[in-house]
């Protein structure tokens, strides 16, 4: 089971659009899905077509983790998501202390999940330094860095690979919102290619269709299959894909000379 | 006259910026036809953005060739431990919740729906069109982990039907079509 968890210093990079896209494509090539969201906006479930005023959640249901798995919707893209939900300020707080302080509790809430090789967790964290981020060290996530193609998130990129922010485990990294037709973003995006070429996993081209999709609460893939955006996103599934395969699915049983000849 | 001065002053404005634009889009017709636009132009930085000269990025290529200052250290700050006191700060919104005027105590979240019970989701089942492929009908609500017992059981048993779609906002953008 890997965990893949979707982040960033700085918010408005488009997390959570891509954490819920990556995960319908991921599932799309063959994946059991299991999306989380982190973030007290509770705004990942909308991108699954549920309803707005929908607020149930893992955070808002109390803090037993056993009963998360319970608590998952299952959705029309066939991924299941267990949303924030309408928690209370006190119910955030103690959710925040249990991650940073309960080194077993996602493990505990995620455990019918984590024991399947052929499933994936993603997880949609809110911006900055938060609790979260150590959590999910604990149970081998693999972090992906979110930043848009400006300077913003340019100056931040020294930060990231002092690992002051994720710590010495560098993250991935995916541009978001690249639009080669803006000088200044074309450039960064080919500053940042120079640079990170070994963490930079993809480059998301800015697409109206890609924002549209949410208003619409569906997928881009629903909203616009054949849009530069759709195109982009399921080429970063499908490089996180075999990526993963490689790192969380058991080997191909070797066919031994004396086994074929048997 | 006030008024034609400054309809004048209006449009003297409009002229020059209308130079200003054709010129730095290199429209220009001849040379003086229009006002100079300044040292702006002469640099080429309007009509060439040469990104090398881009503050930002050399000073990050900087930072980053100098390497890690000091031991990486995540910068996760230290959550306030269990034993630590609770927070008072929900205490403080419940006392101003008290003391909110209806309109505000209205803006306020409900409490989290609680999921429909079994029996009613079995009555509901009864009666809405069931998918050939769903076993379970309920709407939302698919625990993961039966999910997971019935793959054991049987892998291509179908998994519960999806919730319903129907948003407010959907119905708000068929409007604006």
């Amino acid at each position: 089971m890997p965990v893949i968890a979707f982040s960033s210093p700085k918010g408005g990079v488009g997390k959570t659009t891509l954490t819920a896209n990556v995960a319908i494509a991921l599932h799309q090539l063959g994946w059991g899905v299991l999306v989380l969201d982190f973030d007290v906006q509770n705004s990942l479930r909308l991108h699954f077509g549920v309803p707005l005023d929908d607020e149930r959640g893992y955070v808002a249901a109390g803090d037993t983790p056993e009963d998360w798995p319970d608590l998952a919707l299952k959705t029309e893209a066939g991924v299941f998501l267990l949303p924030y939900g309408g928690a209370t300020e006190d119910q955030r707080l103690r959710f925040e202390r249990h991650l940073a302080d309960d080194p077993d509790y996602l493990t505990r809430g995620l455990r019918t999940v984590l024991e399947r090789p052929d499933w994936i967790v993603l997880a949609d964290l809110p911006p900055g330094p938060v609790p979260a981020l150590r959590a999910l060290d604990r149970i081998g996530a693999i972090h992906i860095a979110v930043l848009l193609a400006d300077a913003t998130s340019l100056s931040l990129l020294p930060v990231i690979e002092r690992g002051h922010f994720y710590g010495n485990k560098r993250p991935l990294v995916v541009l978001n919102q690249v639009d080669p037709r803006r000088q200044l973003s074309r450039s960064v995006a080919e500053f940042v290619t120079a640079r990170i070429p070994e963490h930079l996993i993809g480059q998301i081209y800015r697409d109206e269709a890609v924002a549209e999709a949410i208003g619409w609460q569906r997928s881009v893939f629903e909203q616009a299959p054949a849009s530069v955006g759709a195109r982009d996103i399921k080429r970063l599934a499908e490089v996180l894909s075999a990526r993963l395969k490689i790192e969380a699915l058991p080997p191909e049983p070797a066919v031994q000379v004396g086994e074929a000849r048997r | 006259m006030a008024n034609h001065l400054s309809e004048a002053g209006l449009a003297m404005s409009a002229t020059e910026d209308t130079s200003r634009l054709f010129r730095a889009m290199g429209l220009e017709r001849k040379a003086g036809d229009y006002k100079d636009i300044g040292p702006l132009t002469r640099t080429g930085r309007i009509a060439a953005f040469d990104e090398s000269a881009l503050p930002m990025m050399a000073a990050v290529a900087r930072s980053l060739d100098a390497g890690p200052a000091e031991p990486a250290a995540p910068s996760v700050p230290a959550f306030m431990p269990v034993s630590a006191p609770a927070p008072a700060l929900a205490e403080v919104i419940a006392a101003r919740a008290e003391r909110m005027s209806p309109l505000m105590a209205s803006l306020t979240p409900p409490a989290p729906a609680e999921a429909e019970p079994p029996a009613q989701r079995e009555a509901a089942a009864s009666v809405a069109p069931v998918p050939v492929s769903a076993p379970s009908p309920s709407p939302g609500i698919s625990a993961l982990s039966r999910v997971f017992e019935r793959y054991a059981a049987s892998p291509v048993e179908a998994v519960p039907a999806a919730p319903a779609a129907g948003t407010p906002l959907k119905p708000l953008f068929d409007r604006l079509r």
